[in-house]
């Protein structure tokens, strides 16, 4: 079985860049969404193995769609992206449950070593 | 990774935000109160941070995120946004367009933002030294974190029934940032244990205020295997060493990620990965617009050669069909088109930002007003409109718009408006920039052409005043104009008509002394493929832009009136100069003046001429193509495209051709 992706970031540049990263018979990439509140009904709706979770987003922060799915799925696997200097965010969103935390610039290896360990969890 | 793929869209996307900051810094400046456009200008100063940083752009990705930060206490509260904030803000926005133009043109700008940088952060820290109290986001409580991660622990068990255990980690030092890693180990450990103690304290490993080696010491249910392997599973962790509390020898696991990767990594699957997304939309390049108008465009002249060959043979089917696939053809015309179109709002974004700057600048209070922003042109003609609208706006606020007090002085409203509108009508888009100002002297400006040699002295009076305000678009006279410094490049109103002119539009000046001026910007809607009238001259047939025609006319010969050299003709009560179109292009022969005359009634040059023709033949629509040397040296002709008989015809350059 591949891994199921959903990719949450509000910049279709930033989601093209992590789905490229998925690429192979290892990942698939089953979704995206723009926002937290996306984020979440995308969640229910396709029960990803692994989500990348932006932090700054409109309508919904990725730190509360992190809080909303955990709260209902407690096994969910997230990992956030974010952006350096962010490091409370991060903290906030690690205290929500998110299982790991990837920083941009993104290198590919160290994401899909990063993804693959908390899915072996 | 191979980040050059992803410069394209990295560059559309940020100019996309940067737009967008433009408009919510404005609207900012107006209502700074407004929480919403607050948080949304920034979530695009971080979106730009980010993607940035991703690209390696570390000039942008840097100063993106001071504006950022300076942001996140407007959001606070924190910062009043006053217009020297506003200012800032603005100084940010240009550097990162000028960064932005730099990645886009290859060649990198080399700006010095420190000092904008040290005045951001200035604000900040006036402000930090203010209030301190606002900052707790940054920094959270220690108690605070303690309680919130004690919450989650299910597995936790009681000190007295666990095994005390220490554990040693080092985080690698090459991790993006060493202080979340170790906060991630602690807290992973105190998902399966009771954290009895930690060296160095937890809030410093959080600030990365660390040697990268953390000592916990622990009370757990689990196996030290238990232990061991889940912080195998944890990234950047250069090794670590788990032991009982009491044990003197520590054993150390190095860790070796790769081969941990590799194990796990076993393909299990076969076949393409299904692609299961909803896309609403999809982004492509101009580029592949480009060459769907192109394909359509070679389309059209293949349908033409078809019809061509169809008309010899007679078969009802063969002609069915050829009805039935031209329609299609026209259909997926208009479909590449519509998908070509985009609305004239993402021309007008960055308008009222010039207008607010220069009338800073002069001390002047304008008013920008933009009406029509829905309707939508093709991506080409727009991004072609850009610098011509700008260079028109700053003429409006420099020339035109007085200042307050001579506004006051004249019985005006001391703001002075400029009134924007797009229209659209059938297949052009007619551009308005209309000013209150002081309007043109025409006058000076003829005085003005005679002196520098534009006009012959002895034709001055002959000069009407519609023809002496468009000679503000000779070159002679507007790059005379001192160029300001806020559009950047000294484009005058000659570079404006050029570039309207050149995407076969046309421009018209109108001017009332003290009530103001409004320039009229005629678009069509599309290029490339265009409606023509084909006319025959010489036996050779040629093609004129259908939107350049007023009107075709056949003419008495007895209808013809002569003053001096120049034959004229009366057409809708007004007196047409008739040229003839052989002369213009010195073509062999003598014009034979038949009984009826064929006139194409045109504009040029802001006047209407008649040009005398052999006869009309048809009208078509027309794929373009442009020249290439050497016959894009020769004067007259804009392109040329290729009729059904496979002939190939040139295309008129009508603002040219005299």
């Amino acid at each position: 079985m591949s891994i199921k992706v959903l990719i949450v970031d509000d910049a279709v540049f930033m989601r093209n860049m992590i789905k490229d990263i998925f690429t192979g018979d290892e990942f698939e990439v089953v979704g995206e969404a723009a926002n937290g509140v996306e984020a979440i009904e995308k969640y229910k709706e396709l029960q990803p193995d692994v989500v990348t979770m932006d932090i700054v987003m409109p309508l919904k922060s990725g730190i509360e769609a992190v809080k909303e799915i955990v709260t209902e799925f407690n096994d969910a696997r997230i990992v956030m992206c974010s952006a350096l200097g962010q490091d409370s965010l991060i903290m906030e969103a690690i205290e929500a449950g998110a299982k790991d935390f990837i920083v941009k610039p993104f290198k590919a290896d160290k994401v899909i070593e990063i993804v693959k360990r908390i899915v072996a969890d | 990774m191979d980040m050059s793929k992803y410069k394209g869209m990295f560059i559309s996307e940020t100019k996309e935000h940067l737009q967008s900051m433009n408009k919510l810094i404005i609207s900012l400046e107006k209502d700074p109160q407004n929480q919403e456009n607050i948080e949304a200008l920034f979530r695009e100063a971080h979106s730009v941070k980010g993607m940035a940083a991703s690209m390696g752009y570390n000039d942008i990705s840097e100063l993106s995120h001071k504006m950022e930060d300076m942001m996140d206490l407007f959001r606070k509260g924190t910062i009043k946004l006053d217009s020297s904030a506003v200012d800032l803000l603005f100084e940010g926005l240009d550097n990162l367009e000028l960064m932005l133009k730099g990645i886009e043109n290859d060649e990198p700008a080399d700006i010095d933002y420190s000092s904008l940088i040290s005045r951001m952060q200035d604000v900040q820290n006036v402000t930090k030294s203010d209030v301190p109290i606002e900052r707790p986001e940054k920094t959270p409580q220690p108690e605070v974190v303690e309680t919130r991660v004690a919450e989650p622990q299910i597995k936790k068990p009681s000190q007295s029934e666990g095994i005390k255990l220490t554990v040693d980690v080092k985080i690698d030092p090459s991790s993006q940032i060493p202080g979340m890693r170790g906060f991630l180990v602690y807290k992973n450990l105190s998902n399966i244990s009771e954290i009895m103690s930690i060296s160095p304290d937890i809030e410093s490993v959080k600030q990365g205020d660390f040697d990268n080696a953390i000592s916990f010491q622990i009370s757990t249910d689990q196996s030290i295997v238990q232990v061991e392997a889940m912080l195998k599973k944890m990234v950047d962790l250069a090794g670590f060493s788990v032991h009982k509390f009491d044990e003197s020898v520590a054993q150390v696991v190095e860790e070796d990620s790769k081969s941990q990767v590799r194990k796990e990594a076993s393909p299990t699957r076969s076949g393409p990965p299904k692609k299961a997304q909803q896309v609403r939309t999809v982004r492509v390049t101009t580029d592949l617009l480009d060459n769907l108008i192109n394909i359509v465009g070679e389309m059209i002249i293949a349908r033409s050669r078809l019809f061509e060959v169809g008309k010899e043979i007679s078969s009802d089917p063969l002609h069915e069909g050829m009805v039935e696939m031209s329609n299609l053809i026209r259909d997926l015309h208009g479909q590449v088109m519509s998908v070509r179109m985009t609305p004239i709002e993402s021309l007008m974004e960055r308008l009222p930002r010039v207008v607010r700057d220069l009338a800073r600048k002069g001390g002047k209070e304008v008013e920008l007003a933009i009406d029509g922003k829905d309707i939508e042109l093709d991506r080409a003609i727009l991004d072609e409109m850009g610098d011509p609208l700008v260079h028109i706006l700053r003429n409006c606020v420099d020339h035109g718009i007085e200042t307050i007090e001579d506004r006051k002085a004249a019985g005006k409203n001391p703001v002075g408006l400029i009134k924007i509108r797009a229209m659209r009508e059938k297949d052009q888009v007619y551009i308005n920039i209309q000013d209150d100002g002081r309007g043109m002297d025409v006058e000076k400006i003829k005085r003005k052409a005679v002196a520098r040699g534009i006009v012959k002295k002895e034709k001055f009076h002959l000069i009407s005043d519609k023809e002496a305000l468009m000679l503000v678009c000779h070159s002679g006279l507007s790059t005379a104009e001192k160029v300001t410094d806020v559009s950047g490049r000294g484009v005058g109103m000659d570079a404006v008509k050029s570039v309207v002119d050149s995407i076969g539009g046309s421009l018209h000046i109108d001017s009332t002394p003290n009530a103001g001026t409004i320039i009229t910007l005629k678009l069509p809607l599309t290029v490339a493929i265009v409606h023509v009238l084909l006319v025959n001259v010489n036996d050779e047939i040629l093609a004129i832009p259908i939107n350049k025609i007023i009107r075709t006319a056949e003419v008495e010969k007895g209808d013809l009136k002569r003053s001096q050299k120049q034959m004229a003709v009366l057409i809708d009560n007004e007196l047409i100069p008739l040229l003839s179109l052989k002369r213009i292009l010195k073509m062999k022969g003598k014009d034979v003046l038949t009984q009826q005359i064929p006139v194409v009634v045109v504009e040029m040059k802001n006047k209407k001429i008649g040009l005398v023709v052999d006869s009309f033949v048809e009208q078509q629509e027309a794929f373009v193509k442009p020249l290439e040397a050497p016959l894009s040296w020769v004067k007259g002709f804009s392109g040329a495209t290729i009729l059904g008989d496979g002939s190939v015809i040139f295309v008129l350059d009508m603002p040219n051709l005299l």
